[in-house]
């Protein structure tokens, strides 16, 4: 896992690098090509592949996310709802 | 006294359920709760007179259909196999019940739920004392319809709608069957009578059924229709299906229900037709596989579960594989006796599973414990008690029941029983394998869970405490105790409850199987327990690669997936009926046939009827004269040749031509109805 730190020296790096090519390459179309968006493109298309291909068959689920063991169990009361009888707790005891 | 039993949990379920506002949670626990220990109580003396005692009692106690041949009435009939169940039920529900007035106290609901827990305990006390076979199917209704209820017990849940209907319409499937087996019954004996029937058995062990012009064995045919009901209730392979799913329950439902009591009344049944089945022995031989299959299955899923509660649940299924496969070879009593044996521990292991979720704010998956020992030191105690129970660690309660169905497949020298024996013992291994996984993976394993989990995690408080401990006992001390009394040699304990052919009581050849083979089930649990060992603590690095090589991936998904099962069955079987229920049987024939024949022929039929009679009334005189001279040529024609005609004419032709009238008039008026629609818009 990439810290923020190693993330945002990514971010920097692709940023700058643009801008270094932009420098050498003073025309649009050589930029255009050089700049590798579908390479990147085709790249990403592969790690997205390859993690489909390694999706668990039973992810974990934190329990009070939807498909967890608590989701919606018990749900409150819309607005405007109050318990009269509360099965004798109405002492809240 | 012992229809106090039944009527106990009955009453409190009714007060609990319907007046649970006016007694409020404790009013309603306590109520429930104590009703089900006086019913154990009274269970425990029942056991003494009928069982100990040698008193089989017989109630007769209302009639209910007295049809010309068909009788059926509410009686009741206490032997030793239902005083066996009698005392597993009620103890174990009684345990549950205290439970849970500690586990659900959180929830707003628990009236409600004491009053589920007491109508199922009613339901099943219903199914295992009943006289007819009849009664029999009540109670087994009755507990499908709690399981129901209880499964879908947050029913704000949609997952647990999900669960509890399928778990309905699963059941309903086996429900079929069983229903069609009574009717055979009852074709085959004319009666229901259990006592009746039994005695009959063996004079009509020759009787043939005829279907489709085909001659069927009467007693086969009834017995694996019987047995279809046993796999819906008991989950084997094929209806397994609804079992996992059901874990959406709360977790004493769980213990109650899907473990201990009612998973086992498809045992319980063919232990008690075991007069039928010990005529079927084709019927056998499909009991035996089926419930060897469902053995190796569920232990192979359970093995790569990481919901705490799903690992269980298949454990669950596979010892029910254990239970079916012992009563497919015969050993009736040896089936009987892993039930109870399995009632104790399973309950104790669901129990503290939910100990353990209780303590880790409702965390289920054991990906995210680890290390609970040292937090939960009285769980994680129970909970290995539970699972050396299961794994058949010697002289615990497991030991002396599992050990001699494996025994017993392997003295009977059939093909069936061979099949058994093999998937029995790899499924000892497996057991053992997922059973310490577990136990590795939430006690001993480091740690995994968050840090405001384990900063609230707490030991189990008394209300759960108690009954874990007095299900430890149990687990530990019920198979020595019931060993010689319930398996023993020559035992008289079951008199005429249970029934098995001379040459197929293989108990004492069992006695005489090499030692090596006695020793195997025992090397296998170890062998399960260090591979366990060795992938959740020593080296799950290796786990982990060995999840990283594509064909073991493949596997576990495989296996994480149950086999593909329910994609299977949603695939080919629900996607298709529900296209038939809709194209077909809504579509074609309730919008397309019985409206034609219905309302809607009706309604275009008369109208037009009447305009076409309404030209009849021309005002010319001739027409009138030719109506009359033609009716009346017809009248003396008609009349003059009747004693030919009333050969000819068919009442059944006048309903034919009813329908084709109202169909020609239907499209007549219908097309009609378009032309000149059609020509309006021109």
């Amino acid at each position: 896992m990439a810290t923020a730190l190693q993330k945002a020296r990514t971010v920097a790096l692709y940023r700058d690098s643009l801008k270094t090519l932009l420098s050498w390459a003073v025309a649009r179309d050589i930029f255009y090509v050089k700049t590798g968006h579908d390479q990147i493109e085709r790249a990403l298309a592969r790690g997205e592949e390859r993690l489909r291909s390694y999706a668990h068959p039973d992810p974990y689920i934190v329990p009070y996310r939807p498909g967890g063991s608590l989701y919606a169990r018990n749900p409150p009361f819309p607005d405007g709802i109050s318990m009269h009888m509360d099965f004798g707790r109405e002492g809240g005891h | 006294m012992y229809l106090l039993v039944l009527l106990l949990p009955l009453l409190a379920s009714i007060s609990a359920g319907l007046f649970g506002r006016f007694l409020g949670f404790r009013g309603a626990a306590l109520l429930t709760t104590s009703s089900v220990f006086l019913s154990f109580v009274i269970s425990c003396i029942a056991f003494y007179e009928v069982a100990l005692s040698g008193v089989t009692c017989s109630i007769e106690w209302m009639p209910w259909f007295f049809s010309e041949m068909f009788d059926a009435g509410w009686g009741f009939y206490f032997d030793s196999l239902t005083v066996i169940m009698l005392c597993v039920i009620t103890s174990i529900s009684t345990l549950v019940h205290l439970y849970s007035i500690s586990y659900m106290e959180a929830d707003p609901h628990l009236p409600r739920f004491m009053a589920y827990l007491s109508i199922f305990t009613f339901f099943m006390l219903m199914l295992v004392t009943a006289d007819n076979f009849l009664q029999m199917f009540f109670g087994w209704e009755g507990v499908g319809l709690a399981s129901y209820l209880l499964i879908n017990f947050w029913f704000t849940r949609l997952q647990a709608s999900k669960a509890s209907i399928k778990a309905m319409l699963v059941n309903r499937v086996g429900d079929f069957g069983l229903a069609l087996g009574v009717m055979a019954i009852f074709s085959v004996f004319k009666t229901v009578d259990f006592y009746t029937v039994f005695a009959l058995a063996a004079h009509q062990s020759e009787a043939v059924l005829i279907f489709c012009n085909i001659e069927f064995h009467a007693l086969t045919v009834i017995c694996i229709l019987l047995f279809v009901g046993a796999v819906g209730k008991s989950a084997q392979l094929g209806l397994h299906t609804w079992l996992p799913d059901a874990m959406e329950g709360p977790t004493p439902v769980s213990a109650l229900i899907h473990a201990a009591t009612m998973v086992t009344a498809g045992v319980f049944m063919i232990a008690r037709c075991s007069p039928l089945f010990e005529y079927a022995p084709k019927a056998l031989v499909v009991v035996a596989i089926v419930g060897a299959m469902t053995c190796f299955f569920a232990a192979t899923t359970g093995v790569v579960q990481n919901d705490l509660k799903r690992v269980i649940a298949y454990s669950t299924a596979s010892q029910l594989g254990y239970m079916i496969f012992a009563c497919g070879i015969s050993q009736y009593t040896v089936g009987v006796f892993h039930l109870m044996n399995h009632a104790f521990f399973k309950a104790l292991l669901f129990l503290s599973a939910g100990s353990v979720i209780h303590s880790l704010s409702d965390q289920q998956d054991m990906r995210k414990m680890g290390g609970m020992a040292k937090l939960l030191p009285f769980t994680y105690a129970m909970m290995s008690i539970g699972s050396f129970s299961l794994v058949g660690f010697p002289f615990l309660t497991g030991f002396y029941s599992k050990d001699v169905i494996l025994e017993v497949a392997f003295a009977r020298y059939t093909w069936d029983a061979n099949f058994a024996y093999l998937f029995g013992s790899i499924c000892v291994a497996l057991t053992s394998y997922y059973s310490f996984r577990l136990l590795f993976l939430t006690f001993i394993a480091p740690t995994n869970a968050y840090k405001s989990t384990v900063k609230a995690a707490h030991d189990a408080p008394f209300l759960l405490a108690l009954p874990l401990f007095l299900l430890s006992i149990g687990s530990i001390f019920v198979g020595y105790c019931a060993k010689d009394m319930m398996i023993g040699l020559a035992t008289p304990f079951w008199a005429n409850a249970i029934f098995v052919l001379p040459q197929n009581n293989v108990l004492l050849e069992s006695e005489f199987i090499p030692q090596s083979q006695k020793f195997l089930p025992l090397i296998a649990t170890v062998a399960g327990a260090v591979i366990a060992y060795f992938f959740s603590v020593y080296s799950t690095k290796t786990s982990f690669a060995l999840k990283q090589i594509p064909f073991f991936r493949s596997l576990y998904s495989f296996l994480n997936k149950r086999w593909y099962f329910d994609k299977v069955y949603n695939d080919y079987i629900s996607k298709n009926t529900m296209s038939f229920g809709y194209n077909v049987s809504f579509k074609a024939l309730d919008k397309g046939f019985f409206e034609i024949c219905g309302p809607t022929g009706i309604a275009y039929s008369f109208p037009a009827l009447a305009q076409y009679w309404s030209r009849l009334q021309s005002g010319l005189i001739y027409h009138y004269a030719v109506v009359m001279l033609l009716g009346l040529t017809m009248l003396v024609l008609v009349s003059s040749a009747w004693s030919v005609l009333e050969n000819v004419l068919d009442s059944r032709i006048l309903f034919i031509y009813a329908i084709c009238f109202l169909f020609y008039n239907y499209y007549n008026s219908a097309s009609r109805a378009l032309g000149s629609t059609e020509n309006l818009e021109k």
